[in-house]
Order: C-alpha cells, then sequence, then structure tokens
C-alpha cells in the first residue's frame, strides 16, 4: 500500500497550526493538519474575555467564534485536518519525516517532507499536599469545563495561584456563576519558586496598572502600586488581600494544603509574614468544593525533543523552548516550530506567528511566495506583539532577544 | 496539617517530595540518577505532569549556579537547566500506546517472506 507523502503535517491545530496550515496550502502545497482534541482550535476554544473597547459597546474575544472562522479558511484551502490524532513520535525515513500517531482505538502513521510543531503550551502543575482530591483541577481544565462543555466546575472556589491568566479565568469563572472566594499564593515546595513569592507576585499586579485591557485589573495593578516602589512593597499588601470583580486577591495568604475525605471540603490558608513565610498558627480552613491550581503556561516541546531539536532554557519565554531561527526553521532538518510552543505568548500573536510560518515554509518548499511577502508578515508580528491585548509574561522580548542570540551562537 | 514534604509531585509512580529529597541525600545526587531511582517522568504521563516540579526542586536540591553564560544549545536527549545539569529529555511514545495499537504499525510488521519462484 503506498501513502501518500504530505508536502507539510502540521501537529496541532490551534491558532499557529491552523493560520501556518492555511497560508502554506494557498500556495499549493498538500497539508495535513494532526490535533489529539476533537475539535479544532486548541486552547481558542476556551477563552473568552473582554478586549480594550469592551466597556465602549461589546467588544469581547470569543474564542470558539475564531477556532470556526480559522477551520472554515482552512478547510476552504483544501487543508485535510484530522482530529483525535495524538501524535507519539517523529521519525526519520530517508528525507522525509515519520510522523506516528494513534487514535483512541488505532495507530497510524503519516509521510511528509516537512512537520510544524504547533504543539502550543500546556499548563505547568503546582503540586501542594491533597492535590490528588477530586474537586482540585487546574485552572484551565476548569476553563474548559465551563466555557466549552457549559458544565460548572463547582460552587464555591479558591484559586491558588496569581498572575494574568489566572485572574482572567478566575473572572470567567465567576460569570459562569461559580462562587470565587479568594485568589491566593501556592506554597513554596522547592524554597525558590518565584510564584509562591509575595514580592515577585505584587511586583507582577503592578505590571497591570498601564498596559491590561480590563479596567479592574488595572485598577488592582495600579492599587497594587500604591504599595510603594522597591522589594518592600509587599509588606503593605492589606492582610484581606484587594478586590477584584468581587473576588479577593490575596497576594500575602498561602494555601498550604488541600482538605477532604474522599473530595476537596476546604483549604488550609495561612497568612504570610513580611518574609513571605507562612504564619502556621494563624492557619484557618475555608470551606470549597472547587480547589483551581495555577502554575502558569510552559511550551510543550516533547516532540520537538523527539525530533532531535536543541533547546534553550529561557524562563521568560516560559521555560524549555526549541531553538530556531527566523524561518521558523529549528536545528532538526525540515522540522519547523511556530505558536506557543517558542513562547508562551496570546493567541493573536500565535496566529500572526502561524501566519508567517506558512510563508516561510511555502518558501523553503520553492511554492509561489515571495520573501517579500514574509517580511510583511514579519514586520505585522512584531505590531500585534506591541499591541497584544495580554502579556502573559511582561518580559517576553527580552527572552525573543535572549533565544535569537543562542541561534546565532550555535549556527556559527 | 501534612507537612509540606508529603506532597506528592509525580502522580503516576506516587513520588513525593521526600522521595526525591532522599533519593539526592542518598548519593542519586544527579537528575539522571534521580529520575532512575524514583522513576519520577517514567510513568503514563512520560514527564508531563511532573518535569517541571522536577526541575524546580532539582535546582533548588543542586543550587542555583548561573549558566546562562555558557551561552550554546544543549543537546536533544535532556534539556539545558539553568544549573549546569541537563534535565532528561523525551523519548517516544510520548503519549500511551497500547501493545494492540504497536501491533498495528506498518513499520515494525515482519518483513515478508521472500517468493518462491518455481
Amino acid at each position: 500500500m503506498t501513502r501518500p507523502l504530505w508536502d507539510l503535517v502540521v501537529v496541532g491545530a490551534g491558532p499557529a497550526g491552523l493560520s501556518a496550515a492555511t497560508v502554506a496550502a494557498d500556495r499549493g502545497l498538500s497539508v495535513l493538519v494532526l490535533d489529539e482534541s476533537d475539535r479544532p482550535g486548541g486552547r481558542l476554544c476556551g477563552q473568552l474575555h473582554e478586549r480594550p473597547g469592551a466597556n465602549r459597546g461589546g467588544c469581547w474575544w470569543n474564542g470558539l467564534d475564531v477556532a470556526e472562522q480559522l477551520a472554515r479558511s482552512a478547510y476552504d484551502a483544501k487543508v485535510k485536518i484530522e482530529l483525535r490524532q495524538a501524535v507519539w513520535g517523529l521519525f526519520r525515513e530517508r528525507g522525509d519525516w515519520i510522523v506516528a500517531t494513534r487514535s483512541p482505538d488505532s495507530s497510524s502513521s503519516h509521510h511528509s517532507k516537512r512537520v510544524l510543531l504547533a504543539t502550543g503550551a500546556g499548563e505547568d502543575p503546582l503540586p501542594l499536599p491533597g492535590w490528588e482530591l477530586p474537586g482540585v483541577m487546574s485552572v484551565g481544565a476548569a476553563q474548559v469545563l465551563a466555557n466549552v462543555h457549559r458544565v460548572k466546575p463547582g460552587r464555591r472556589a479558591v484559586v491558588v495561584g496569581i498572575d494574568i491568566l489566572s485572574l482572567t479565568i478566575a473572572r470567567e469563572l465567576t460569570l459562569a456563576g461559580v462562587d470565587v472566594l479568594a485568589v491566593v499564593l501556592p506554597p513554596d515546595l522547592s524554597g525558590q519558586d518565584s510564584r509562591a513569592d509575595p514580592a515577585d507576585v505584587v511586583r507582577r499586579l503592578v505590571g497591570l496598572a498601564r498596559f491590561h485591557p480590563s479596567p479592574v485589573l488595572r485598577l488592582l495593578g495600579r492599587a497594587a502600586q500604591g504599595l510603594g516602589a522597591g522589594r518592600w512593597a509587599h509588606r503593605f499588601y492589606p492582610q484581606q488581600g484587594l478586590p477584584a470583580w468581587g473576588m479577593r486577591v490575596r497576594a500575602r495568604t498561602a494555601c498550604l494544603q488541600v482538605v477532604g475525605r474522599d473530595e476537596a471540603e476546604g483549604v488550609v490558608l495561612a497568612p504570610l509574614d513580611r518574609y513571605g513565610r507562612p504564619v502556621s498558627h494563624q492557619a484557618y480552613t475555608l470551606p470549597v468544593d472547587l480547589v483551581c491550581l495555577a502554575g502558569g503556561l510552559t511550551p510543550l516541546a516533547e516532540l520537538a525533543a523527539v525530533a532531535g531539536c536543541r533547546f534553550a532554557h529561557i524562563p521568560e519565554l516560559g521555560g524549555q523552548v526549541p531553538l530556531h531561527g527566523s524561518h521558523y526553521e529549528t536545528t532538526a532538518e525540515r522540522i519547523y516550530v511556530a505558536g506557543n510552543i517558542t513562547g508562551v505568548e496570546s493567541a493573536e500573536v500565535a496566529l500572526a506567528q502561524g501566519t508567517a510560518a506558512g510563508l516561510a515554509i511555502a518558501l523553503d518548499a520553492e511554492a509561489k511566495a515571495s520573501p517579500e511577502e514574509l517580511v510583511t508578515a514579519l514586520k505585522r508580528l512584531k505590531r500585534i506583539r506591541v499591541e497584544a491585548d495580554i502579556h502573559f509574561l511582561e518580559t517576553v522580548d527580552a527572552g525573543r532577544q535572549e533565544l535569537a542570540r543562542r541561534w546565532e551562537v550555535q549556527d556559527a | 496539617m501534612r507537612e509540606l514534604d508529603t506532597t506528592l509531585i509525580c502522580r503516576c509512580e506516587e513520588v513525593c517530595l521526600a522521595d526525591l529529597k532522599a533519593a539526592f541525600e542518598q548519593g542519586f545526587s544527579t537528575p539522571e540518577l534521580a529520575k532512575r531511582r524514583t522513576r519520577m517522568m517514567m510513568g503514563p504521563c512520560q514527564g508531563r505532569l511532573c518535569q517541571t516540579s522536577f526541575q524546580r526542586v532539582v535546582e533548588a536540591l543542586l543550587g542555583a549556579v548561573d549558566t546562562a553564560e555558557s551561552g550554546g544549545a544543549d543537546s536533544a536527549a535532556s534539556l539545558p537547566s539553568r544549573v549546569g545539569h541537563d534535565i532528561p529529555g523525551s523519548r517516544p511514545p510520548v503519549r500511551p500506546l497500547t501493545v494492540g495499537q504497536i501491533a498495528q504499525l506498518e513499520e515494525f510488521a515482519p518483513p515478508a517472506p521472500p517468493e518462491v519462484k518455481p
């Protein structure tokens, strides 16, 4: 049996993967997109948030709609999308790649000249005692339950972990009718986890003051700013927390454990002293039935490792990222990367990255694309990055520069 | 109240924070050795739910020696970290497979017997 040899297989049907596939197919490449979920769109499907101007007449980012549009354009461009296909390996055969997949009940493989890894980012786990109890889930899981499946994940909730993503999703949960009592810090497991450090967290809240599209979060940022400058500002953070959408954002309280017999029944909270250490004798139990753990996002790059790509550890981009050049090429021949696998940014940035990567791949494949188009797409990406609604990691620019520098170093 | 040390950091292989610390104390004090000793990242999730926790704890145990200046890229078999010891990387299959799914793979099918010519 002879199987087709694709010009391009894209792993991941999120914003980056779908936009890259559409552009590449438009330029005449045969393109197959694989995704392990049962609908195209990736993390777009769970997103629902205000954009700048939302207060001036309804401007919301509804990820489900964006996902639908993207999938429609891909189908129009004759892209083949196969869902419920998890890629478990990449193997080299002569000059081509074998992409090994499995569906829930079978396995197969696809041959391709090139592979674009657009696997996105995954949630960084946030372990704490009792996190294995039912009723404890990652904040992203709660978001998918509420926004995609329309299931209310719980009645009374605490969100553990304070960052832009956790605050945004906590707000979405309140819209779904969940009573979010507080957003608190996690315990410090390793002894040097910045996610548990009130000084770091308060500094990041201050960053919301100027840029964040939501007025409520800007207000929260300004309140944090009002604590004063300098590294001790968090000492003046009110113990009972600062308000946002009726929730209390408590950057001087840590969740020490989840309690419950067969499921989560409560969380043990403790105030943090001026050095950020929990004051155990003041710990108390807050009854909740839902605990959402928000450890942040990190690029999902296992397949890049399997393909033999070289990596760099760049915390500003969310952790381990595959080295890549300006054409989204990696150190593995004909393996490309685009979207959050290259660093955690918003969906709009991933979309623009996908378009640029699709053009770059079409150029490399000597399809009908011009270098000028790529330059235009990259300029557009730069602009979108500056204007992006949400910066998950404030230092992303520095991270990008460092990644580019490492690419140059290994090239030399 | 439960101690932080009892936190399950690898759910597949049921490794708690204290187990990882103990491995280091017993001399399994590189990321690769600690992984083999504790079996962290070797269960069905293949590190998806524990690799970053492993990395954070291991970096703290090794002491954060900043090696950012070494600058370049690291090998594919392992992942670079801030402390100069590489973190074990991923290998296929990166998703669990059943034996049946493996048996279906054409690449692994035994070669056809040579045709016998009369």
